[in-house]
């Protein structure tokens, strides 16, 4: 060893060629001492969980002394290819600057001005929950359980959460307004089961075998989806994959890792793929084999039957049907794509075996988001990658379902039936009674509007819903929604317009475990590492209060606490399996985890189709999907179609807003959640893209502030100016906190004054990336 | 004696401009939200569609030829004899600013509440233990490490030219980037 | 675009003018002597001297975070030319305090030696604080432009000093060593100036950000105008017309107007040349 250089640096290098860590092992060698690993000098190592929505889930580490955490690291256990460590991003880095913030909640808070208006006054925890209970019992008693509505919320992510509180709590008092999907994959999840049976994706572990990867508006390098998701599209490429990365942007994804960027005008995803469709079909370069044997709809001689000649999905991209082939020449003017990139892609995707199409949730946030989803399929059949290692189609994470059987607090059985899109829950405020299935109510219809509801680590109430003008304007209307219960860490826009609010603990001040998104085989588990400081509560403890309140306290916490239900969640998941870990264990060694798995989706479809079939009515995949047609609604086709978006390039109001807006999630925030970090800020500062054309038009030079308008609503932003942005495209990174000034422009750019509530044709689901605006000078 | 100066090696072609590394060293040294010892700077260039984008995580370079060292007034820098680490002691530091003005790289990081500077020390503490700086062990892509100079500069597609960063010749920094190939300038 | 901290360094601008005008007056002061002898006016000036090279002194402090330390930056003499350019105006401030005393007790036979010993000494203290900003990755100014700028603005500001506040009478025969001066003080600023005017031109290179000579912004023209007009032009017409004259019998309005006009302009073109610093990286 050379003088003065560290033994460490060549134990890691040396190590870096070493063998793999014994399975299963690597979080034993990681923490040898019970409650806490070994730190020095006063301080306590304790093992913690970061549980933002990212899809992501990191191991963090406490230091503690004296009761405050002074540091924050992230996984230590050894670090090897074959179980990369879970380390944690920035936000996790930053979760002191969160933990300790001067404007975090501190007491529990009654609203006293006129709804929304901000102004609180402080009161104690008791005068709260009965505010609450006897809220609550008005609204059940006047209006019945459909009045309660329990908000989406992702803010945390455990296993004992107030959102499955709430539910239990309800559903021991007769129900509650139920949804169906979710912001983030409405188009997706709903859609991909009609044409698959269900929603699978790979693992990214499968990634490595790739020779192609096409990353369709998929950015993992932001949206993290899995922990080691990017180190695993790095390994790919050393591996010798090329990368194709399809965004109207150069995202850090594209930047990274991209081979090649085309950047096309969103929304027009399925217009790209059908030209390259119809390129492997004219060039004789698909798979027909494997069409004919796993999918229905394809060509006509592969229909249901009683649907009318010329409906397959060949006859569309040819034109023979409609008269419009989908040539790349048709697809260049609508994508702005040059015809000859879509050919040279097509004939890469054919040809580079096996080959992995991704698809990020983007995409389908899109109005006819059901359809880029679709025609992703079809793709992946045509080239005969669906179900084979290395190859395949994915809609974001990798693996889901594979996941550890752990479960999270039981929430019961809703007594009502009746659901709602998500999306469409301020229509349920307005007008939920007269909703019907058209709106993609089921099991309607409601018996009555939404009048209550609770809003707890979420910040969709006003921040994340579409169309905040109007949100604001139906919840500033106190004869609409009654009562709002809302608990957070922070006064957030949404928190702002709740009757009562509640001050959170934060994760570092609780036990729970985390999971991923993805199907990788881990959880996570959290140790308490410090008190909550002032009244700041769980809000499984005030629901158990109200509980009481209400008559249904024993039954609702079934004599446990929030660590109670963690320990019997756990001792379930340890009578499944053997091998899983006790409570004590997992506390000690900071969570459990089995060697990540190579996983294919569909492979046993397509392995042993017989033994095996999609579960469709055909049992196959569903190219052409008879259910679908049979609806009857021109927006909903058998086939993916492209269907030029309203507020799209094609839109007669570019001559007004001839801008499209975009609003990506970006590293700095899970959504709203750091928004108010100022680490984050400096790290990555709310800021407009748009392209030195565009700019130049409206002369507009870099880090000046500008206005964003539409007829829904304006902000002010900086701009960035960057290449990295197709021109006649801008974003606007989507989470920042609605700020109001005094003429409602909001000063903080929080695209959702700017989004539009009219939801997608199939799934109901939310099109936020899809709108049209102006800019100039502000 | 022999000194094995440690050096940088930055992996930019796998860094997806996180920016974990710098929150990571800003947690580790001090929390002070303006100080950025570690920053991660993103670069351009190209022409729509043919655009690129690379970033680049830089921290103190512990250059071989250390403007800072030579021109404290205060005498707060020192370069380790050992290992070539350049130390900055606060305790010296009188808040002339001075080392801002000299030092190439934005290493010095001056905070006014605290009315001193403070630079990466190469996380010394933890290296005299033989433990890996902060930022090194929180990079999710792996693409921050340390190691001698002489073995770093060996490593395919090192270099110490990048097309947008200071020029070398002035300090000579102890790191070595891997970029993508329209950024290596030599 | 650089930072605010290095943008606004006004006790720096304070400073280096202070020592500037302090060391141009002891050197006047010496030439006068040299060429008429000691003449009644100099003593208030002689005496000015050391309060303003001390004023500067103090007044540099707080361009620093940590003012109280202020002495810790002596620590580095051996390599740190900052260490250097404090030294030198310590010492500079002392001679400047021993001249002055020889005006209060009268010690007229040391008083021209000292004299030139704190000229000595203040020219360097001068080359030596422009030495600091001649570092290489401060492009703005790394050129010979700082340290003719330096010392012409000492001659111009001593000069016009002298030139307003002692009447060549019969009396009191300044000689022409004031108007003289600040002709020459004033030629360097505008030599300096077409140093500084190529940041006029430089083209910003696109993309690369290699710490770069600023181009001038906005209101930095003005200064530039201010400082080439004010502290260069107007000083050496003035002079000249004065150096022509005749003795006559009480300083010009011309000559306070040329005083006003250098210190105004010195203190633009000061100004300006901070704000020049490079973009931190
Ligand atoms: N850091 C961070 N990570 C997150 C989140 C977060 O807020 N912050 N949120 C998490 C959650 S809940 C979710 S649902 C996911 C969201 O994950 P996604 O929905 O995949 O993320 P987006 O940023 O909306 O979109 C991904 C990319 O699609 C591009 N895009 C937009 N419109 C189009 C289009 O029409 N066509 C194409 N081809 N590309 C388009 C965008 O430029 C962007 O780069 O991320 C998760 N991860
Ligand atoms: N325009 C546009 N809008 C979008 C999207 C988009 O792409 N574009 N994406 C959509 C998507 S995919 C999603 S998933 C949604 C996300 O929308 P939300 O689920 O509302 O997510 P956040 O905005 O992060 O709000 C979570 C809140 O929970 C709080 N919180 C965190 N931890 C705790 C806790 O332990 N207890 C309590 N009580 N509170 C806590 C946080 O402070 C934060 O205010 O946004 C959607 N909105
Ligand atoms: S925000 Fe997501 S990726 Fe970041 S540390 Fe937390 S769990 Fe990990
Ligand atoms: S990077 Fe700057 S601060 Fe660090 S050693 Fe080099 S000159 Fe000094
Ligand atoms: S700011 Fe501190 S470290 Fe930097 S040169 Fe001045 S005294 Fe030295
Ligand atoms: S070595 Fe330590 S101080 Fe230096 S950048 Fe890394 S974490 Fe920061
Ligand atoms: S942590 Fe790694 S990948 Fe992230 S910005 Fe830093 S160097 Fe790049
Ligand atoms: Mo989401």
């Amino acid at each position: 060893m050379p003088i003065g250089l560290p033994r460490k640096l060549f134990l890691k290098l040396s190590q870096a060629a070493s063998s793999p860590g014994e399975p299963n092992e690597a979080l034993d060698q990681a923490a040898p001492q019970p409650e806490s690993h070994s730190d020095e000098n006063g301080t306590r190592a304790v093992w913690v969980v970061c549980n933002n929505n990212c899809g992501g889930r990191c191991r963090l580490t406490a230091h503690v002394k004296n009761g405050v955490v002074v540091r924050i690291s992230t996984d230590d256990s050894p670090d090897n290819v074959e179980r990369p460590q879970l380390r944690a991003c920035l936000k996790g880095r930053a979760m002191r600057n969160r933990l300790y913030h001067p404007d975090r909640l501190k007491y529990p808070m009654k609203r006293v001005g006129a709804r929304g208006e901000g102004k609180f006054q402080r009161v104690s925890w008791d005068e709260a929950i009965d505010l609450i209970a006897t809220n609550l019992r008005r609204a059940l008693d006047t209006h019945g359980p459909e009045s309660v509505y329990i908000q989406y919320g992702t803010g945390d992510c455990g296993a004992v959460r107030g959102r499955e509180s709430a539910q239990r709590l309800m559903n021991l008092l007769g129900g509650y307004l139920g949804y169906y999907n979710n912001y983030s994959a409405a188009c997706l999840e709903y859609t991909a089961p009609f044409i698959t049976g269900v929603r699978d994706t790979n693992t990214y572990q499968t990634l490595v075998h790739s020779k192609l990867i096409i990353l369709n508006g998929f950015n993992p390098a932001e949206t993290v989806f899995e922990t080691n998701s990017n180190y695993y599209l790095a390994r790919a490429k050393e591996a010798g994959a090329k990368v194709v990365v399809i965004d109207p942007r150069l995202s850090e994804t594209a930047a990274t890792f991209a081979d090649q960027w085309i950047p096309l005008r969103p929304t027009t995803d399925t217009a790209l793929l059908l030209a390259m469709a119809h390129v492997m079909i004219s060039e004789g370069l698909h798979d027909q084999a494997f069409l004919d044997k796993y999918c229905v709809g394809f060509d006509e001689e592969h229909m249901p039957d009683g649907v009318p000649y010329g409906n397959s999905f060949k006859s569309y991209v040819l034109g023979s049907s409609d008269g419009i082939p989908k040539t790349p020449e048709w697809a260049s003017p609508i994508t702005g794509v040059e015809a000859d990139t879509i050919r040279r892609l097509a004939r890469d995707y054919a040809s580079m075996k096996p080959a992995q199409l991704l698809q990020g949730l983007g995409p389908q946030r899109h109005a006819y988001g059901e359809q880029s989803v679709r025609a992703g399929i079809v793709l992946a059949c045509m080239t005969g990658n669906l179900g084979r290692l290395g190859g395949g189609w994915g809609g974001g994470e990798g693996g889901t379902g594979l996941s550890l059987p752990v479960g999270s607090l039981p929430t019961g059985t809703n007594p009502v039936k009746a659901k709602i899109p998500v999306f469409l829950w301020t229509d349920a405020v307005v007008r939920g009674t007269e909703m019907t299935a058209e709106d993609g109510v089921k099991d309607g219809p409601l018996k009555s509007n939404i009048k209550f509801i609770f809003n707890l680590a979420s910040n969709t109430l006003v921040n994340q819903h579409a169309d905040i003008n109007r949100t604001v304007q139906i919840l500033e209307d106190e004869r609409l929604v009654e009562f709002i219960v809302g608990s957070d860490h922070f006064l957030t826009p949404s928190a702002k317009f709740a009757d009562i609010v509640l001050p959170s603990d934060h994760s570092l001040e609780r036990s729970d475990v985390g999971f991923p998104w993805s199907g990788e085989k881990y959880i996570v588990f959290g140790n308490k590492a410090v008190e909550p400081a002032f009244e700041r509560k769980h809000d499984y403890w005030w629901l158990s209060e109200v509980a009481e309140r209400l008559g249904v306290g024993e039954q609702f916490t079934e004599g446990k606490t929030e660590e109670g239900w963690l320990r019997q969640i756990i001792a379930e998941a340890r009578a499944a399996d053997p091998n899983f870990p006790t409570f004590e264990e997992l506390s000690i060694k900071g969570g459990y985890r089995e060697t990540p798995q190579e996983y294919v989706a569909f492979e046993k479809e397509i392995r042993d189709p017989e033994k095996h079939p999609f579960r469709t009515p055909s049992g196959k995949v569903e190219i052409f999907c008879k259910t679908l047609h049979d609806m009857n609604n021109p927006a909903v086709t058998g086939i993916p179609k492209y269907m030029p978006a309203w507020e799209g390039p094609q839109d007669a109001l570019r001559s007004k807003y001839p801008l499209q807006c975009i609003g990506p999630h970006i590293k700095r925030r899970t959504h709203s959640t750091y928004d108010e970090n100022a680490w984050m800020e400096q790290a990555e500062p709310q800021s407009m893209w748009i392209s030195p054309e565009d700019a130049r038009a409206r002369k507009i030079a870099d880090g000046d502030r500008v206005k964003v308008w539409n007829d829904r609503g304006a902000l002010v932003i900086r701009a960035r100016v960057t290449k990295r942005i197709r021109p006649g495209v801008i974003s606007i990174p989507q989470g920042a906190w609605y700020t109001p000034d005094k003429n409602g422009v909001c000063q903080r750019g929080c695209i959702n004054v700017l989004t539009s509530q009219k939801p997608t044709p199939l799934a109901h689901g939310n099109a936020q990336h899809t709108i049209l605006v102006e800019v100039r000078k502000a | 004696m022999a000194r094995e100066q440690i050096a940088f090696f930055i992996d930019a072609t796998r860094c997806i401009n996180c920016k974990t590394c710098e929150v990571a060293c800003k947690d580790f040294n001090g929390a002070v939200t303006g100080r950025r010892m570690r920053k991660v700077r993103t670069f351009e260039g190209g022409e729509f569609p043919n655009v690129f984008a690379y970033s680049i995580s830089m921290s103190c370079n512990h250059c071989e030829f250390p403007l800072c060292v030579t021109h404290c007034p205060a005498g707060a820098y020192a370069k380790r004899e050992s290992d070539g680490i350049v130390v900055h002691d606060p305790e010296r530091c009188i808040g002339c600013r001075y080392c801002t003005w000299v030092c190439p790289y934005g290493a010095p990081q001056y905070d006014a509440a605290e009315g001193r500077v403070r630079k990466c020390n190469l996380c010394v503490e933890k290296i005299d233990k033989e433990i890996d700086p902060a930022c090194v062990t929180s990079c999710p892509m792996r693409a921050i490490e340390i190691g001698t100079l002489a073995e770093i500069d060996a490593r395919p597609g090192a270099t110490v030219n990048v097309r947008d960063l200071p020029s070398a010749e002035i300090t000579k920094p102890s790191c070595r980037y891997r970029v993508r190939k329209e950024a290596n300038h030599g | 675009m650089a930072d605010a901290a290095n943008r606004r360094e006004w006790p720096l601008v304070v400073f280096t003018l202070a020592l500037q005008m302090s060391c141009g007056l002891v050197t006047v002061l010496t030439l006068i002597e040299a060429e008429s002898g000691r003449v009644p006016a100099m003593r208030p000036l002689g005496l000015a001297a050391f309060p303003i090279a001390v004023l500067g002194m103090l007044v540099s402090a707080l361009h620093l975070g940590r003012p109280l330390s202020a002495w810790k930056s002596l620590r580095n003499l051996g390599r740190s030319r900052l260490s250097m350019e404090v030294l030198l105006t310590g010492m500079f401030a002392l001679t400047c305090a021993a001249y002055g005393w020889t005006w209060v007790a009268g010690l007229s036979d040391v008083r021209f030696p000292l004299s030139i010993i704190a000229t000595v000494t203040g020219l360097a203290a001068v080359v030596s604080s422009a030495s600091i900003y001649m570092v290489p990755t401060q492009p703005s100014w790394n050129s010979w432009w700082v340290l003719v700028s330096f010392v012409g603005t000492s001659l111009a500001l001593g000069g016009a000093t002298c030139a307003a506040l002692i009447s060549r009478t019969a009396s009191d025969p300044s000689g022409r060593a004031p108007a003289g001066l600040t002709v020459a003080g004033s030629c360097l600023v505008l030599a300096s100036a077409v140093w500084m005017a190529k940041n006029a031109f430089v083209p910003t290179r696109a993309g690369v950000r290699q710490p770069t000579v600023q181009r001038f912004r906005g209101t930095q023209w003005l200064s530039f105008a201010l400082y080439v007009v004010l502290a260069g032009a107007l000083p050496v017409v003035e002079a000249l017309q004065l150096l022509t004259e005749e003795p006559v019998g009480v300083a010009t309005p011309a000559a306070f107007i040329t005083l006003a006009g250098v210190l105004v302009g010195a203190l633009f073109g000061r100004t300006l040349m901070y704000s020049l610093a490079a973009d931190s990286f």
